[in-house]
């Protein structure tokens, strides 16, 4: 499916078409799968979260339109943000779970001028970390795969927090610098 | 110095890094703040990119219907009772109709076994002979193969035709496995009483028009068990 079959699927999702639904389900769910899987390594756990992301896509696919985000990195985007609230209330304190993706569907979402120009420089990024040193572009991509926060990614490294802060933060500055070129 | 300071904020938010109140201040802004919830989506969008390695992980059946009957509990649960209303009432779906149907079967229905419908699609000379059977309460049809194929370059789709004279609607192609699950499509919910299952003859993928357009290789009737 291209991009814009699965943009017009959401639509329809949207509109409460479960006929959508279960088609939208079959394109996708084995990628988001994938997603939940890598962030929390547990099959069971990784199923109730994809299920969750497609809970949250169904009573929020009528306000896709907004959020300027590519159709897959929407689903990509909620599946592994409940993935990791998951991972995260599992390991601590428990939090607000509906308040967590949020952002994803949020009416505040980009102006059309900043969705154009994400989705123009869409996979600059793979480049763009390819000029990081080694290490460096691992905590990027395990924090963005495997959903570690500062913390994780310090005692992972073994450096102390704050090291780790400033690490990530000028690697991240880069990136930026890089993928506006 | 502020707009850097944001943009690394943004991509350390997306990338969730951020935990505990400094997390909670940055959701904030998402909501209330226009340029830095598109400063947000614009690494999102890259981040996603990243995603592109990950494996793909095919769930279990079992996945689906739970999250079916998650979202749809009132088909789930519905089915038995609205296959009694549309035998007994033949068309006046209102909701308090249904609701009332549904209140007058609970006591017997909730006992009983999920409903179950099998249909054996098979055509004349038994060269084409597909089992099916019907899980009214998770809306799903299984099927197996015992004997045919679909001709090379064509595809064999698996249609209902429903008993009140509406026109087939179709389940799918049927794979080149042995068994297959599909979706009781929402127009054939509540309709499993009086059902006809078909194959068809069709263009590889399936009907480009949505009906029918091939020969009709193979009927079934469906009946409850």
């Amino acid at each position: 499916m291209t991009p814009a079959d699965i943009e017009a699927l959401i639509a329809r999702v949207g509109l409460g078409e479960r006929q959508a639904f279960s088609d939208l389900y079959q394109a996708t769910s084995a990628k988001l799968l994938g997603v939940c899987l890598r962030v929390l390594n547990d099959r069971a756990a990784a199923e109730d979260a994809m299920q969750d992301t497609f809970v949250k896509v169904w009573k929020n696919a009528d306000r896709y339109a907004s959020n300027g985000l590519s159709p897959m990195t929407w689903l990509i985007t909620i599946a592994r943000n409940t993935a990791i609230d998951r991972l995260r209330t599992a390991k601590s304190r428990p939090t607000s779970d509906l308040a967590d993706y949020s952002e994803v569907l949020s009416s505040g979402g980009p102006s059309p001028e900043g969705a154009a120009i994400a989705a123009s420089d869409a996979g600059r990024i793979t480049k763009c970390l390819d000029t990081l040193p080694v290490d460096r572009k691992d905590a990027v991509k395990g924090a963005y795969l495997d959903g570690d926060s500062y913390a994780d990614l310090a005692s992972r490294f073994d450096v102390p927090l704050n090291t780790m802060r400033t690490w990530l933060r000028r690697s991240l500055l880069s990136l930026r610098e890089c993928m506006a070129q | 110095m502020e707009i850097e300071d944001d943009r690394i904020l943004a991509a350390e938010y997306a990338l969730r890094l951020l935990e505990g109140d400094e997390e909670r201040a940055a959701r904030v802004r998402v909501l209330t703040d226009r340029g830095f919830a598109s400063e947000v989506a614009y690494w999102q969008e890259q981040f996603a990119s990243m995603a592109d390695d990950v494996a793909e992980v095919a769930p279990s059946g079992a996945a689906r219907k739970a999250l079916m009957n998650r979202l749809f509990p009132d088909a789930a649960t519905n089915s038995p009772f609205s296959l009694a209303f549309w035998k007994g009432l033949a068309g006046a779906a209102t909701a308090a109709a249904a609701l009332f149907a549904f209140l007058a079967f609970v006591p017997a229905d909730l006992t009983g076994p999920p409903p179950l419908f099998v249909s054996e699609i098979s055509s004349d000379d038994q060269s084409l002979r597909v089992l099916a059977v019907i899980d009214a309460a998770a809306h799903t049809v299984r099927i197996t193969r015992t004997s045919g194929d679909a001709a090379t370059g064509r595809s064999l789709e698996l249609w209902g035709i429903p008993a009140d004279g509406q026109p087939p609607v179709s389940f799918g192609v049927l794979p080149g496995t042995e068994t297959a699950e599909f979706i009781v499509p929402d127009a054939l919910l509540g309709k499993a009483v009086g059902l006809t299952l078909a194959i068809s003859d069709e263009p590889e993928g399936g009907s480009p028009t949505g009906q029918p357009t091939g020969a009709v290789l193979a009927l079934g009737p469906v009946t409850a068990l």
